[in-house]
């Protein structure tokens, strides 16, 4: 009897460390460690004594070659993989990129499958055909015009997995590579090693004051707009719309979504929106400071405090101007600093308030950490670690750049399009039709952005055009 | 009347041959005129991503942020 009991108590405790969530942990966390290592051995041997003289220095990773994603094309779809040498230009070829990609991760997946549930084989299987959807999806998302508007590579893979699942229906063969979850949770670990804290102070107080008060400002006034106004049923839709809409699109829809455990249909629709609105502002806000003849300082920080995605930030800052543009990217980059915090934040608050018994006590701090979800843990972790090593190590700015850029990025990429893929595959357009019929999300949408809009522009003005007018020159 | 129900596979042909038009006629097209051609080329030269999730994934942050490290301001 004692001898059931004690192994009983060794089968629940490799169970606890073979849970989804920290198998994410453990694969994103022995990807970021191999990334690493390969760039710490492969580092220059003048390193120092270029550090020393001030010369600029470069580091890369052996692993770029390996692991890469479709490029863009305008043509020719072919150029997503080759491209031929020009005369400022050598020839690129991403096949074995892509294929290194594909085995990394369907190597590392059946691994943790067979851990997770001993269902390896079937990965194995099915994985192959999801992976050629997701560059399918990656194709469709690097034609030049589509890229140009910022229509990222995760809308192309949700159309792609329903353009399945709503014509032929989803083969039955392809689910046990359909795992939307796991993809995202080991993506967002692997994403914990680009959002580095040191860069915090890039613009100095008056960034963090844009970016780090009025953010969560809007946040929490439209999620709470969302419940007591709109009163909308689902609390994590909710909060998926109001983070992506006021942090920083697609990243921090994908972030919060993993925290609160927002449905599928929830997480497409938010990304669907910010993505749609993104278009709509990158053209609308840069024509709107052009006519006013806005300040560019203050036009920048408006830009990066607002619009939702990234590289739509830089696109639109761009078209106003190269001062416009550097202050809309550093102010776009310290918001992207923040989804750490938020979704910790968003993810303990579930915790503690919404998924807590509303008839019984709030739990303690035994049982938040027995329901706190163990990749939100890693992606922090991740976060710390490499802002320690990217302020503290000699080069270490260099070293974490050429560890991203050259591998993690990409499989970071991948992951979450085969998280899109797989929620495509799995989604019905029927299902969408209830969110979309109350038009609750998109007026939380364009009133959160209104407020968004008004309170950036304020900040910016303040922060920008008043207090620190001067800082930035001096 | 009697509705004209496609099958599954037709349905799959139908918007392949949609998006197939879409991509490989349409949007080169679109691709090719001087507006948007100099547009995408200017941002490329840029170092700009439009289509970036993430910072990090913008090449154009690392001069400013080089810039920002070595002499504390930004470009005028």
């Amino acid at each position: 009897m004692a001898k059931d009991a004690a192994e009983n108590e060794i089968i629940q405790a490799r169970s606890a460390w073979t849970t989804e969530d920290w198998l994410a942990v453990w694969c994103g966390g022995l990807l970021l460690l191999v990334a690493f290592a390969t760039v710490w051995i492969s580092l220059p041997s003048d390193l120092n004594a270029n550090l020393d003289s001030g010369e600029p220095i470069k580091i890369s990773s052996p692993l770029k070659r390996f692991l890469a994603a479709p490029g863009a094309w305008g043509q020719n779809p072919i150029e997503s993989f080759l491209q031929p040498a020009t005369n400022d230009k050598p020839g690129v070829n991403l096949i074995p990129g892509v294929v290194g990609a594909a085995v990394v991760i369907g190597l590392l997946f059946a691994a943790a499958s067979q851990l997770k549930s001993g269902d390896g084989l079937s990965f194995l299987w099915a994985f192959p055909f999801v992976f050629l959807l997701a560059t399918l999806a990656y194709v469709l998302a690097g034609q030049v015009v589509i890229k140009h508007y910022n229509l990222e590579y995760v809308l192309w893979a949700l159309f792609v997995g329903m353009l399945i699942s709503n014509t032929v229906g989803t083969p039955e063969f392809l689910r046990p590579a359909m795992q939307t979850e796991f993809y995202i949770k080991t993506g967002l670990v692997l994403l914990g090693a680009e959002v580095l804290l040191n860069r915090l102070l890039a613009l100095g107080l008056p960034g963090i004051f844009v970016s780090w008060i009025g953010t969560p400002i809007t946040l929490i006034s439209t999620y709470v707009f969302g419940q007591k106004v709109l009163k909308m049923e689902s609390r994590s839709l909710n909060m998926v719309i109001s983070a992506d809409m006021s942090v920083c699109g697609v990243s921090a829809a994908i972030a919060t979504g993993a925290a609160c455990k927002a449905k599928k249909e929830e997480l497409s629709l938010a990304v669907g929106l910010s993505l749609v609105f993104t278009v709509l502002m990158m053209v609308a806000m840069p024509w709107f400071i052009k006519l006013i003849g806005m300040d560019p300082t203050i036009a920048g920080a408006w830009l990066g405090g607002t619009i939702d995605s990234t590289g739509a930030v830089a696109a639109a800052g761009k078209i106003v101007g190269n001062r416009a543009l550097e202050v809309a990217a550093t102010v776009k980059m310290i918001q992207n600093i923040l989804i750490g915090v938020i979704s910790f934040g968003v993810a303990l608050y579930w915790v503690r308030y919404i998924e807590a018994d509303p008839n019984g006590d709030r739990p303690g701090i035994s049982e938040v950490w027995r329901r706190f979800p163990r990749f939100i843990l890693g992606f922090v972790f991740a976060s710390v670690v490499f802002s320690a090593i990217a302020s503290q190590l000699r080069g270490g700015p260099e070293i974490v750049d050429a560890m991203t850029t050259g591998s993690t990025i990409q499989l970071r990429g991948w992951l979450f399009c085969l998280a899109f893929v797989s929620i495509g595959l799995e989604t019905n357009f029927r299902e969408l039709y209830p969110y979309l019929k109350s038009g609750k999300a998109l007026t939380l949408y364009v009133c959160g952005q209104c407020f968004n809009l008004c309170l950036a522009l304020l900040l910016s003005w303040i922060m920008f055009g008043l207090v620190f007018k001067n800082l930035l020159e001096k | 009347m009697q509705t004209m129900k496609l099958s599954g596979i037709s349905r799959l042909i139908l918007s392949l041959a949609i998006v197939a038009g879409a991509w490989l006629i349409a949007l080169p097209w679109i691709a090719r005129q001087p507006a948007e051609h100099d547009s995408w080329t200017s941002l490329n030269q840029s170092g700009i991503d439009p289509s970036a999730m993430y910072y990090s994934e913008l090449e154009v942050m690392k001069p400013i942020l080089e810039r920002i490290n070595r002499t504390g301001r930004l470009e005028k």
